[in-house]
């Protein structure tokens, strides 16, 4: 090692240091042991290095500064939770207020009635679903559609079928558009839903137009009439 | 939002390291008042921010950090200060000069490093106050490991020359 390379090193070379791996360690000591002016030059940077360090350590540190540290942060700590605490309340506050002030829903059945009917109303489109479930299937004779508010398939009495449901004020009617041959006996299944479901009237309705295609009427809570409009029907 | 630390946990932290912290403020800033007011303030931050301590074993140089930081917000005002001109270029120094400089006069040190900018005070300061390794001081800084060498070299020479006057002139720079 040259003393170039070993006054680099001593840079480097001191008490807690990292930066020198072991063999740069070894390396500078063994040159180190050899030439006395980089020894000399060694020895010296530590003593002016040591007089600094202990001069830079010899500051007097104020006797209360332990103590008014601790005052202070126990103050600190005291504001700061009073303040968090405050921050909280008064966000609280003001979602109550909010809560209080916000206009609260209001259940309008009509409104929800109007909409539904708004959405299964296009009569065209339930006359086309009716027909992709059997193409003989049309809209339920003289029911106005203005009254329509679902359609769905249903299982009655083991069968899947359309099911149209109408109301107006209090009353329901529900309609399934069904074949004459998907019940065995449809006077029996008529009988039967109407001591199943406690319905005011059932009926079953044909339309020569469609034969084999059979309405089967169930409506609560009053008579079929008001859901009528003047179309001809034979009713049975 | 960070809750307050248990303040057993803080006032552990002030009795063990309020001395070597106002000692760092004190050299950093060369005044007094100053010095307790950075370590207040440091340990307050230090109590909000306690989720921003990396090394519970050794907190030591993020209190440094704090101060430094503290200190760095009020020298803004300060911008007047005047301080000796150094090159960032870097130059491999010459640490040693032929003659010791002997035992030294801590208020003669302060002078010396009063004149240093804080970019070159802070790193000797933790060079020799707590023996921070150059990678401690860059990191604790924000800077490269060789700017750091560079500013080491530049601010030794400057102490070193302030420090020989001193002690040839019998205390009179």
């Amino acid at each position: 090692m040259t003393c170039g390379m070993a006054r680099l090193l001593m840079i480097f070379a001191r008490p807690g240091a990292t930066e020198l791996d072991g063999g740069e360690i070894s390396a500078l000591e063994s040159h180190l042991a050899e030439c006395p002016n980089c020894r000399e030059h060694s020895r010296q940077g530590r003593r002016d290095d040591d007089s600094i360090a202990r001069a830079m350590r010899a500051v007097v540190v104020p006797v209360r500064l332990q103590a008014e540290l601790a005052s202070q942060l126990a103050r600190t700590s005291r504001f700061s939770l009073m303040r968090k605490i405050a921050i909280l309340t008064l966000a609280g506050g003001v979602l109550l207020v909010g809560w209080r002030l916000w206009p609260a829903p209001v259940f309008d059945a009509d409104a929800i009635a109007a909409s539904a009917y708004d959405e299964v109303a296009n009569r065209d489109g339930v006359v086309e679903w009716l027909a992709r479930q059997n193409p003989l299937f049309s809209f339920p004779p003289r029911f106005n559609g203005k009254f329509l508010v679902a359609c769905e398939r249903r299982t009655i009495h083991g069968v899947t079928a359309p099911v149209l449901t109408f109301v107006r004020r209090d009353s329901l009617a529900r309609v399934a558009v069904v074949t004459e041959n998907q019940f065995r006996n449809l006077a029996e299944v008529a009988t039967g839903r109407a001591a199943e479901n406690s319905v005011s009237t059932i009926v079953v309705l044909r339309m020569a137009e469609s034969p084999g295609v059979v309405y089967l009427v169930e409506v609560l809570n009053g008579p079929i009439e008001p859901f009528y409009n003047d179309e001809e029907i034979s009713a049975t | 939002m960070t809750w307050p630390v248990g303040r057993s946990r803080v006032y552990d932290l002030v009795a063990e390291h309020y001395a070597p912290v106002y000692r760092f403020a004190y050299r950093l800033s060369g005044k007094p008042d100053l010095a307790a007011d950075l370590t207040q303030e440091a340990f307050c931050r230090a109590q909000e921010n306690w989720g921003q301590l990396r090394d519970p074993d050794r907190p030591l140089p993020w209190l440094f950090s704090i101060v430094r930081n503290c200190y760095l917000r009020k020298c803004r005002d300060d911008r007047a200060r005047k301080t000796v001109a150094f090159s960032e270029e870097f130059d491999w120094p010459e640490p040693v000069a032929d003659e010791p400089i002997g035992e030294i006069d801590p208020c003669d040190l302060q002078k010396a490093l009063d004149d240093l900018p804080e970019n070159y005070r802070t790193p000797l300061i933790l060079f020799y106050f707590e023996e921070f390794s150059y990678r401690e001081i860059a990191d604790q800084m924000g800077v490269a490991l060789g700017t750091v060498m560079s500013r080491l070299a530049r601010a030794k020479q400057h102490l070193r020359k302030r420090l020989e006057t001193v002690i040839s002139t019998g205390g009179a720079p």
